[in-house]
């Protein structure tokens, strides 16, 4: 089961996620999918994307039947910008959140360290 | 009535607003198309866009400029985008003030039952921009608040959930 935690950088998305779950930075992946906790998805997504894999073909099979709480910067709500690699980074790290939050039992929405839950009921997965 | 669509790049705004549009049409369904196919990028989306709305009933009428000369007898107007439209209108062949391409908006409104206007939210990348861009930026803000005013349902796209803050989705 996923939990997905979106929200602009510095928001307080991981701060949530660990006491969420009463886990420690320790148990936090940084930008890859080891989890429990994947934190940085968005740096995830550019590393595949400079091995020339698209992540949205990826990541279906990569989380299938695990407990993952991942987190990723929203990075869609500039101007779009005139590097065309920046515009690939940021429509790849988009289309892969919109098919996360198609998966995911809870996505979060973090701004100003508070968490609004747009999808799902209250609580969280029960991680082990 | 009138629907306003937002959200960040790729967050599912098309996806969304057409199911609004086809949600709420009692008739004929019209596409107003606002992006120029002029290199590989632009043709790409343009095709990703077909492929998403096709089988959906929706005529297609492009209009790289101001919002005028658009077929009537439709229920249901769905127009995408107001960014692409902001900068048709502001650095193109056919140019129009912040006002009158709010007021082309608010008239194109007045055609249709519904409107469902998609628009782009540019607004948050934390970067200082200078000349046209922030004249730009400010236009389309602008626009935005204007449509948001007279606007049944404000909608923004997070992931694909729809968050939504005023009046409700047609299917709620």
């Amino acid at each position: 089961m996923i939990h997905l935690i979106v929200g602009g950088a510095a928001q307080g998305k991981l701060a949530y996620a660990l006491s969420c779950y009463g886990l420690t930075e320790q148990q936090v992946s940084e930008g890859n999918l080891d989890g429990p906790i994947v934190n940085r998805l968005q740096e995830w997504v550019r590393k595949l994307l400079a091995q020339q894999i698209d992540p949205l073909a990826r990541i279906d099979e990569l989380v299938e039947g695990r407990d993952l709480v991942i987190l990723c910067d929203e990075v869609g709500c500039g101007v779009v910008p005139i590097d065309p690699a920046q515009r690939e980074w940021r429509e790849a790290v988009g289309r892969v959140c919109c098919a996360l939050a198609q998966k995911a039992v809870f996505v979060d929405r973090v701004q100003c360290g508070i968490a609004t839950r747009i999808k799902g009921g209250p609580g969280c997965l029960p991680l082990c | 009535m009138i629907a306003l669509v937002t959200g960040g790049a790729a967050s599912g705004k098309s996806e969304l607003a057409e199911r609004i549009a086809v949600s709420l049409s009692t008739g004929q369904r019209l596409y107003i198309a606002t992006m120029q196919p002029l290199d590989e990028e632009s043709k790409r989306r343009v095709e990703r866009h077909r492929r998403l709305r096709s089988g959906k009933g929706f005529d297609t009428a492009e209009c790289y400029g101001g919002l005028c000369n658009l077929p009537g007898g439709y229920s249901t107007a769905l127009l995408e985008c107001m960014s692409n439209l902001v900068a048709n209108c502001t650095f193109g062949d056919e140019r129009f003030s912040t006002e009158q391409i709010a007021r082309q908006v608010i008239h194109l409104a007045a055609q249709y039952e519904n409107l469902v206007v998609v628009t782009n939210e540019v607004f948050s990348g934390g970067m200082q921009y200078q000349g046209e861009t922030a004249d730009y930026l400010r236009s389309l803000g602008w626009i935005n608040q204007r449509i948001g005013q007279t606007a049944d349902l404000v909608v923004e796209t997070v992931c694909g959930i729809p968050v939504v803050y005023k009046g409700e989705l047609p299917w709620c």
